[in-house]
């Protein structure tokens, strides 16, 4: 790890990571705070929900639990999509900033030409990004739980920290295929497009897997199956090993491939 | 001979199948300020990335301080100074934050040096590096690569985008450098600049080493113009010789090309003749360089 490398990082996303925390924190809080009104409504939003198709309930994970708990309306509206979205965007952004960014706009060569290890490049930027994915996550549980204790509506708080490691797994596992690409190309937009399309593909697969039994034997391939419905490891309060070890290790298997790959590259 | 800072042995680096450079063989000693000499494109940008290990060689090794600079790269750089030939300098730090962060990677060597350079120089650090003009860029260039005082500097087209009068007190460091034991390794296509300041220069041509030379030799070895103005007519016939090449001629007009070994020999010859005037020009680096590359 190099200090000075970390807490430049740091200081070029003090903005940055003010929006994402406040703005997931905020929208969190939001969400808690018109659920009580959501939840008096939650017969009728629930005999409208039962004349969908099964698998379309399934497919974006609305359950009896979405609108008469917290926990199943935020994994429905919140966790399951815009915030998964937001922070999946933050993790590929600064992955591709940390080599092809720099690369891109010519730093690289100034930061290789002092003495710094291509390796220690990366894992301290990945430090970097482990504390700010950490502070936008606790940022968002933050934001729930205070607005539960002031609307005083229950939480299931060790269930929460629970999906936060999961989550955590799961934007890790994006942040290696983000480091990949981003040692790959040599131009950053490349290498924001590759891991978003594979996300965005991802999500489709997910989705289609849900709806269609022909499609569900690729499941596997798709790492929101691994992610899973957030409101079953709330409220199961367990944590889900099988899925957080293909996570960790696609992340782990990416990120190792990342330094392989830009230690042994040309920068022009 | 001193010490070799620099050894280069048939270093070559193929982008594809295209060449950067082919079987570079020089060296830069202790304490000399080498130019590097070349037009756009003819390698000099690729020499000084292998150098730094920015560019991994497709064959053949370089060595600076006797390291070598893919597998010692790390130790290499704790005693070198780079200035890249465009320079990208986080655009959004200040400049004074920038200098701050490069003199972090080198706790030890932090000194008042920055701040004279700074001065000399007239940079105001603290401004933002992207309200930058393109010459305090170069200036905060060469502030980063020089504050340390490292024991090599590599300066890729330093001077470019300097004004006159900063350029003479840039020239000035680097000289005030080389006096203190530094060596200086600078690329340029700036002749004036390298006859100015350079002890020897390598010519480098379509990524292949035309020469490595001192000035002074370079010179020595070169062609002469010379111009003779007859007081009669005379044979052009006198003055065919193998290397000698007639530019001009008139009545009592003579304009020859000549290598400084053959001057006996037309002087022999003008000796017959009734000379009005004659000249002899020491032509410039522009013009030895043009020679190179017409080879």
């Amino acid at each position: 790890m190099n200090f000075n490398l970390i807490k430049k990082v740091l200081r070029d996303y003090k903005f940055s990571i003010l929006l994402f925390g406040f703005g997931t924190a905020a929208y969190g809080a939001s969400m808690v705070a018109i659920f009580p009104s959501i939840q008096t409504s939650a017969n009728d939003l629930m005999s409208y929900m039962d004349k969908m198709p099964s698998a379309f309930r399934e497919a974006f994970g609305m359950s009896i639990n979405s609108f008469s708990t917290l926990e199943g309306y935020l994994s429905m509206e919140y966790f399951s999509m815009i915030w998964i979205f937001i922070l999946v965007a933050f993790t590929i952004a600064f992955a591709s900033q940390a080599i092809a960014g720099e690369i891109d706009k010519g730093t690289m060569e100034t930061l290789l030409s002092q003495p710094i290890s291509r390796t220690k490049i990366i894992l301290s930027k990945s430090l970097v990004w482990i504390f700010l994915i950490l502070l936008i996550i606790s940022g968002t549980f933050i934001g729930v739980f205070v607005t539960a204790i002031i609307a005083n509506i229950k939480v299931e708080y060790l269930g929460f920290l629970i999906f936060g490691g999961v989550a955590l797994t799961f934007f890790w596992s994006f942040y290696g295929l983000g480091m990949f690409f981003s040692s790959v190309f040599y131009d950053r937009s490349k290498a924001i497009f590759a891991p978003l399309a594979i996300f965005l593909a991802m999500y489709l697969l997910d989705i289609l897997s849900k709806l269609y039994d022909q499609v569900d034997k690729f499941h596997f391939l798709s790492l929101l199956k691994y992610y899973g419905n957030p409101v079953e490891v709330i409220q199961k309060k367990v944590v889900p090993w099988n899925e957080v070890e293909v996570l960790l290790t696609v992340g782990l298997v990416f990120f190792f491939l990342s330094i392989v790959i830009f230690r042994k590259k040309d920068i022009y | 001979m001193a010490n070799a800072v620099i050894e280069i042995e048939n270093l070559t680096k193929y982008y594809g199948s295209s060449i950067g450079v082919q079987n570079l063989n020089f060296s830069v000693s202790e304490g000399e300020i080498f130019g590097f000499l070349g037009p756009n494109g003819a390698g000099k940008t690729t020499t000084i990335r292998l150098l730094l290990n920015l560019l991994y060689p497709t064959s053949g090794t370089a060595k600076i301080f006797d390291l070598d600079c893919v597998k010692d790269s790390l130790k290499v750089r704790e005693e070198l100074g780079y200035l890249a030939g465009d320079p990208n300098l986080y655009p959004t730090l200040s400049g004074k934050t920038f200098l701050d962060f490069i003199d972090s990677f080198r706790p030890e060597k932090k000194s008042k040096y920055r701040r004279e350079l700074t001065t000399r120089l007239n940079l105001d650090a603290k401004r933002k590096i992207k309200q930058y003009s393109r010459g305090n860029l170069q200036k905060l260039g060469i502030i980063q690569a020089l504050m340390h005082k490292p024991k090599l500097a590599i300066l890729d087209e330093p001077s470019s985008g300097l004004d006159p009068l900063v350029q003479l007190e840039f020239y000035k460091i680097l000289e005030e450098l080389k006096k203190e034991g530094k060596t200086i390794f600078l690329s340029s296509h700036n002749l004036s600049e390298v006859e100015k300041i350079c002890d020897r220069v390598a010519i480098i041509r379509q990524g292949k080493i035309v020469a490595v030379e001192s000035i002074e030799k370079i010179r020595h070895r070169s062609i002469r113009v010379a111009e003779v103005f007859f007081k009669a007519e005379f044979k052009k016939e006198d003055f065919k010789f193998d290397n000698v090449k007639i530019i001009e001629t008139g009545e009592h007009y003579l304009k020859l090309q000549l290598p400084s070994s053959m001057i006996n020999q037309v002087l022999a010859k003008l000796a017959k003749y009734e000379v009005h005037d004659l000249s002899f020009t020491t032509p410039d680096l522009e013009e030895i360089f043009l020679q190179y590359y017409e080879k």
